[in-house]
């Protein structure tokens, strides 16, 4: 189910241990399964015509343009912390959730066959730009002008009824941030121009969601 | 009765015989050491000196050999209580200059008047003649400085009549000064008959001779005297800098694009004495960026002269440059750490040639950076530095340059999911600087260029606006004033 994000943990889905509840005062611990949203906080405009690093018009923004000479780069700094509890089992996915600016369920279609979010190979910060993703030495240089991201870690979005695009990513959390333990976050490309909701419009900007599983200890009653 | 008048007549013949033989001895021997082996006629009808020409120009004297700073050479600890204590007496008759000992040309005129006498040991008193009230002013100053010399120098040496007057010389000739009498002393004192004895201060009360001696040896701590040119003599500095930053190719890790700085600077010393004195500087800087103007660090420091002698110039420091006036675009950026160094600086000042070695290190320091909703820890190791610089000088004009060179340890930044550590680097500047300098006023331009770094890094990294500055490095001009 898709949650959206400012509700705070919008719904608990319980899944019961295998004694009943009424052992539970023998010091047992009931795990219990929690949708978990998570707004992004890393996100950078990187655009072939702005040279500064803190330009304003490329952090914090309520919304963005993304094409061909303009990329979003995004990332959850934190992700790494939740990296244990995050489920990714049959049934469960890790999503990046975009909301794309358009009038019409024509426009929103297109923003959808536009968007490419693919995974980036090389650290960031918020001071990237077209040129580089970091001003410290010579590993901050992107190889490619724009990024550089892993073309066989390019993920499509889904349209979903309430007019949003969702990235499944659980492969890429799995092998990189799980596997790898590096967090280098997605950079968002469009084929043609897209406007997308920026982390500077509340409620709506880029968030990332799943399903986190985290265990309830109940002491021993005496 | 014949036989009477007979006796009493022999009797008064041996008596006077007796008369003789008893005195004669005394007769030949030299009287009462009253003069420079004289024979006391100059001791008539002397009256004690209290005021006029003689004393003016004794006190004259007295100005002159603590102008030259005469108790710091060694030989010479004494001559300055010699002066000023010595009991002054003038006879009423001039005596002929018939003695060897007056024959010298600071001791009798062309006429073979004696001017004055005094015996050649510790605490004599001087005794003047109607022929030294003809004399001129500086001629009394001579006069004075010469008879003091025979009773303040070492033993072996204060009778010799040509060393004596080759230091008088160097004492009262125009345009004397500490070194040229430094000079003098070296080649007409030799230093083994110098005793420490007559260099250490006496167990007396005060306003006595010794007294004064031990004053004024137990004053100079050193036998090496201050230079009238050593920068210890007025330390203190008010200055004005202008710098400008060469920004490196793509942008900085501050990202602020500081073009150049403007650094107003007060060092005062008004503690301590003599070789040492401590002060408190302050630096206000605005930091000039691309298209604005920023208050900058504020800079605190205390800076001490630690020894002047030798021709050295020895100081240290310790500053502490603080962002608290600063903007919020620099405070939030890399350069916006609070940086504390200390230091050490040790210049030699040759006739020409100015060398100057400096030490300092830097404590690690910290900035936090925002940007967007990610916050960055620039964390920054210790730096020690070490320069050298050197100029020619033609008068006061310097030409010449430095070396500088900085190891730092590790600079860390971390922030959400970026980590970068540069481990440790170094870089090494240097520049030309060319400066007129006066004890009173200094105006100079130099450059600071990066010659060498580690790969990658640049004066960004050391977070120190106002010490080595941003980028690539810098053109710097200043003036300023000492007193």
């Amino acid at each position: 189910m898709l949650l959206k994000p400012g509700s705070g943990i919008t719904r608990i889905a319980k899944r019961l241990s295998l004694l009943p509840l009424a052992l539970a005062g023998c010091g047992l611990q009931e795990v219990v399964d929690s949708e978990r949203v998570h707004p992004l906080d890393g996100v950078k405009l990187v655009r072939a015509s702005v040279a500064s690093p803190t330009d304003p018009s490329t952090i914090g923004r309520p919304e963005y343009l993304i094409d061909s000479d303009s990329r979003l780069l995004m990332r959850l700094e934190s992700l790494q912390e939740h990296a244990d509890e995050i489920r990714t089992d049959e049934g469960y996915s890790l999503k990046l959730v975009v909301t794309p600016i358009a009038s019409s369920a024509s426009g929103r279609e297109e923003a959808r066959a536009r968007l490419q979010l693919c995974a980036l190979a090389r650290n960031w910060m918020m001071l990237a730009t077209w040129k580089r993703g970091h001003p410290f030495d010579a590993t901050g240089k992107w190889s490619t002008p724009g990024g550089d991201y892993d073309s066989e870690q390019c993920f499509s979005p889904e349209l979903t009824e309430e007019g949003l695009l969702v990235f499944t990513v659980t492969p890429w959390f799995v092998m990189e941030v799980r596997g790898r333990g590096r967090n280098y976050g997605f950079v968002l490309m469009a084929s043609a121009p897209v406007t997308i909701r920026g982390d500077g419009s509340s409620a709506q900007g880029p968030w990332l969601q799943w399903t986190q599983s985290s265990a309830i200890i109940y002491p021993r009653r005496r | 009765m014949k036989t009477r008048k007979t006796w009493m007549a022999c009797r008064s013949l041996a008596l006077i015989l007796s008369y003789a033989a008893l005195f004669s001895p005394l007769a030949e021997a030299s009287p009462a050491r009253v003069g420079n082996g004289d024979d006391g006629a100059d001791l008539e009808k002397l009256s004690k000196l209290e005021s006029g020409p003689i004393m003016d120009a004794r006190n004259r004297a007295v100005e002159l050999v603590r102008k030259l700073n005469a108790a710091g050479v060694p030989g010479l600890g004494m001559l300055e209580p010699e002066i000023s204590k010595s009991e002054l007496f003038v006879a009423s008759e001039d005596i002929p200059a018939h003695l060897e000992q007056d024959q010298g040309v600071f001791h009798s005129s062309m006429q073979g008047k004696v001017f004055a006498r005094t015996l050649a040991e510790p605490h004599a008193s001087t005794r003047f003649f109607p022929a030294a009230q003809r004399l001129e002013s500086d001629q009394l100053v001579a006069l004075h400085i010469h008879e003091a010399l025979h009773r303040a120098l070492p033993k072996a040496i204060r009778e010799d009549e040509a060393r004596v007057s080759a230091l008088t010389l160097a004492i009262t000739t125009p345009g004397a000064t500490n070194d040229t009498v430094l000079a003098s002393s070296q080649r007409w004192i030799p230093r083994e008959v110098v005793p420490q004895t007559e260099l250490q201060p006496a167990s007396v009360g005060p306003g006595s001779i010794q007294g004064a001696v031990a004053q004024s040896a137990s004053a100079q701590s050193a036998a090496v005297p201050i230079a009238a040119s050593a920068r210890v003599r007025q330390p203190s500095l008010f200055s004005y800098e202008y710098r400008r930053f060469q920004s490196t190719p793509d942008e900085g890790i501050s990202a602020l694009q500081v073009a150049g700085a403007h650094v107003l600077r007060s060092d005062l010393y008004p503690f301590g004495e003599g070789r040492s004195t401590l002060g408190i500087g302050l630096e206000g800087s605005l930091i000039q960026g691309a298209d604005r103007t920023w208050m900058g660090p504020l800079g605190v420091s205390g800076r001490m002269q630690l020894w002047s002698g030798r021709g050295f110039d020895v100081g240290a420091w310790g500053l502490v440059t603080l962002n608290v006036l600063s903007a919020e675009e620099l405070k939030n950026s890399a350069l916006g750490r609070d940086a504390t160094s200390i230091g050490l600086s040790m210049r030699k000042d040759l006739r020409f040639l100015t060398i100057e070695n400096r030490v300092g290190y830097t404590l690690p320091g910290e900035a936090t950076q925002k940007i967007g909703a990610v916050s960055y820890q620039h964390e920054f190791g210790a730096i020690v530095m070490a320069s050298v610089s050197a100029a020619a000088r033609i008068g006061n004009l310097r030409f010449g340059g430095f070396a500088e060179l900085n190891l730092a340890d590790e600079y860390r930044v971390t922030g959400g999911a970026f980590p970068f550590a540069s481990g440790r680097y170094r870089l090494l500047s240097g520049g030309p600087r060319v400066s007129y300098e006066t004890l009173d006023f200094v105006a100079s331009v130099s450059g600071r260029l990066l010659l060498d770094a580690t790969e990658g890094v640049n004066f960004d990294y050391l977070g120190n606006l106002l010490g080595q500055g941003a980028g690539q490095g810098a053109w710097m001009a200043s003036v300023g004033v000492f007193f």
